[in-house]
């Protein structure tokens, strides 16, 4: 697999990431499930030995003194124990993110993307899990790279996770398609909002008289990925799903 | 806005949970990279609904009539490569008027359309196509005819934020009862511009030149000579797009358009008297005019399922030869002039994944000094709308 395939593929988890944290802006639900979360670590903890539980005590104390949240930890650790993973493998893959979220921590502080804390927690828990899927910190630190060092990249981010959002709740396309579509474009030099707005204007044309729109977003995406700008996979898009 | 964020929380709480699992299951997520799409595209559109139109003709006769339409449309695209297409789409209506039974008809539509993709920024098109159009009246089926048409086409991608196409069509069109036959070369330009984040200009400008072969045109005297009507059509309709989200679409048209036409005296003949013979849809532009007009159309989402827009016209045309008349019928001395707005709305409910509603009224005002175009038209039209796709 090329490194720009793992960096894409990296980011296929910092969106969702991303919108799920957003959702914790407003009044939603979202601050109950924090709470049922918490409920969940202390529970999951009780269901430990003691050493393994003071070991992973150690760890969420060494993330909250920088700041870092434990959610990540808190998940893996629940669904860990949900699968009957060994403890003392999970303790292991813990530390893992532990010291992944104190290093990714390091490398993002002067990330424009990640100056909102909630943003910077939400960027440390997708890369725990970029890492986890055998990913390399040299491939997360490219991949974060391309969407964090300009005020430029940050704007990026923002307008693919905007689009994704958009495809997905709006025009109810198939999530991992329409991830795939928002990285492939993210990654282009002239993605921009016109660019964004292009493509939606097309698609929701095409979604007033079709079922569902994800093969259109995986003609977009291999076309992206093979080397055609945005405005001209829109325009190829319109060309092959509209005209007639 | 919060519906919204429910479902983003939702949604991305079965991203978190999906991709948590497969993490700890030492799973690897696959890659992103989607599956190469099908190589033959199939889809099949159809709606059938109705109209109720104060003003079928669009003059001051105001004939009121409900009319009963149908569509289909079958399309097929083969893309057995990146840079090749085969495009092969049928569309077919029919449209049945309660009252003006002189009116029903209905029509087929064939094109095929070859694409090939030289370099990245250039995509070119080769098509062909046939249209029938039928009238069953016995006193309409004159204006049944057959249409054959050829195009080339070409768009190129100019940087990150230009868009230009070219097209050229000829036509053909035969009238097996009626001396409308008539070819047509029609050259058009577009240049597309992205302007900062939000605003889309089009500036498209169309040239049409029509050559009626059956159509002698007559001298002063009202004898008809061996020169043929044509007329040349130039059209620019400058638009601009503005989208400040994904959900609210404001979009202006500044149409600008002049007909050229060497028929002076045929259509109301050298004493004032109209043509009894022409079916004013089929030629609109008989006559030379100038005509500016523009629209206005603001369309946004209510909410996922739902859109809406509101659209309202203006526009003046002038005459070049075109007499007016008064009421009774009497020559006014003018050239006719027309003005008139055209404010409409629509929406359009997408019921589930294979069912749509489609509910659209307009008002058509129109202010002449030509009494006989001096009229107002409503219009409603309901529609259900199906489709269904492969893949």
């Amino acid at each position: 697999m090329t490194s720009i395939a793992k960096i894409i593929r990296a980011w296929v988890h910092i969106i969702p990431t991303l919108v799920f944290l957003s959702s914790f802006i407003c009044n939603t639900p979202a601050s109950f499930a924090a709470n049922d979360s918490l409920l969940h670590l202390e529970d999951d903890l009780k269901n430990l030995s003691t050493d393994n539980a003071v070991t992973i005590r150690s760890y969420i104390e060494r993330l909250k003194q920088q700041n870092i949240t434990i959610s990540i930890l808190e998940q893996k650790l629940h669904e860990g124990l949900a699968k009957n993973i060994p403890p003392q493998k999970l303790v292991t893959v813990l530390q893992q993110i532990t010291e992944n979220s104190l290093w990714q921590n390091t490398l993002i502080s002067s990330c424009i993307c990640a100056q909102k804390p909630n943003t910077k927690n939400a960027m440390i828990n997708l890369g725990n899990d970029a890492l986890l899927s055998a990913w390399t910190r040299k491939d997360l630190s490219a991949a974060i790279k391309i969407v964090c060092n300009s005020q430029d990249g940050a704007n990026k981010l923002a307008i693919a996770f905007e689009l994704y959002a958009y495809t997905t709740n709006r025009l109810r396309a198939d999530k991992k398609l329409s991830l795939s579509f928002a990285l492939a474009i993210l990654t282009k030099k002239s993605f921009n909002t016109a660019a964004s707005n292009q493509f939606v204007r097309v698609l929701q044309e095409i979604f007033k008289t079709r079922g569902n729109i994800n093969n259109v977003l995986s003609f977009a995406t291999i076309r992206l990925n093979r080397g055609l700008s945005p405005r001209n996979t829109a325009n190829e898009i319109r060309e092959q799903f509209l005209s007639k | 806005m919060c519906r919204l964020q429910l479902n983003i929380l939702l949604a991305n709480i079965f991203a978190i949970i999906f991709i948590t699992s497969s993490a700890l299951a030492q799973e690897s997520n696959e890659p992103n990279e989607p599956n190469e799409p099908t190589k033959l595209l199939l889809r099949a559109n159809a709606s059938i609904g109705g109209a109720y139109t104060t003003n079928l003709y669009l003059n001051a006769s105001e004939l009121s009539d409900s009319l009963g339409i149908a569509r289909l449309a079958l399309y097929s695209n083969w893309l057995p490569t990146d840079s090749i297409s085969l495009k092969l789409s049928y569309a077919g209506d029919s449209s049945y008027n309660k009252t003006i039974t002189y009116d029903r008809h209905y029509g087929h539509l064939g094109i095929i359309t070859f694409g090939v993709r030289p370099t990245d920024a250039l995509f070119t098109t080769i098509a062909a196509g046939g249209e029938q159009a039928y009238y069953p009246n016995k006193l309409a089926n004159k204006y049944s005819f057959n249409g054959m048409f050829g195009r080339v086409g070409a768009r190129y991608e100019i940087g990150d934020t230009s868009t230009l196409k070219i097209n050229y069509q000829f036509r053909q069109d035969h009238f097996a009862k009626y001396d409308l036959d008539n070819r047509s070369h029609t050259p058009a330009l577009q240049w597309d511009q992205a302007i900062g984040d939000y605003i889309e200009i089009r500036l498209p400008l169309v040239y049409e030149s029509i050559y009626y072969m059956e159509r002698y045109l007559s001298d002063i005297n009202g004898n008809l000579t061996s020169q043929r009507k044509t007329s040349n059509l130039i059209k620019a309709e400058p638009t601009i797009i503005f989208m400040p989200s994904f959900t609210l679409r404001i979009t202006g048209t500044l149409a600008i358009e002049q007909n050229n036409s060497n028929d002076t005296y045929y259509y109301l003949g050298p004493f004032g008297v109209e043509d009894p013979n022409i079916n004013s849809n089929l030629i609109k532009n008989y006559d030379s005019y100038t005509q500016g007009s523009s629209t206005l159309t603001i369309q946004w989402e209510t909410l996922a399922n739902l859109t809406n827009s509101i659209r309202l016209g203006a526009g003046m045309r002038s005459y070049a030869n075109r007499p007016a008349y008064d009421i009774n019928g009497l020559a006014t001395g003018e050239k006719e002039q027309d003005t008139w707005i055209t404010p409409g709305i629509e929406s359009r409910l997408r019921i589930n994944d294979f069912l749509g509603l489609r509910f659209s009224y307009n008002l058509t005002k129109q202010w002449s000094n030509n009494a006989l175009w001096d009229f107002t038209a409503h219009r409603v039209e309901i529609f259900l709308e199906t489709w269904a796709g492969y893949p």
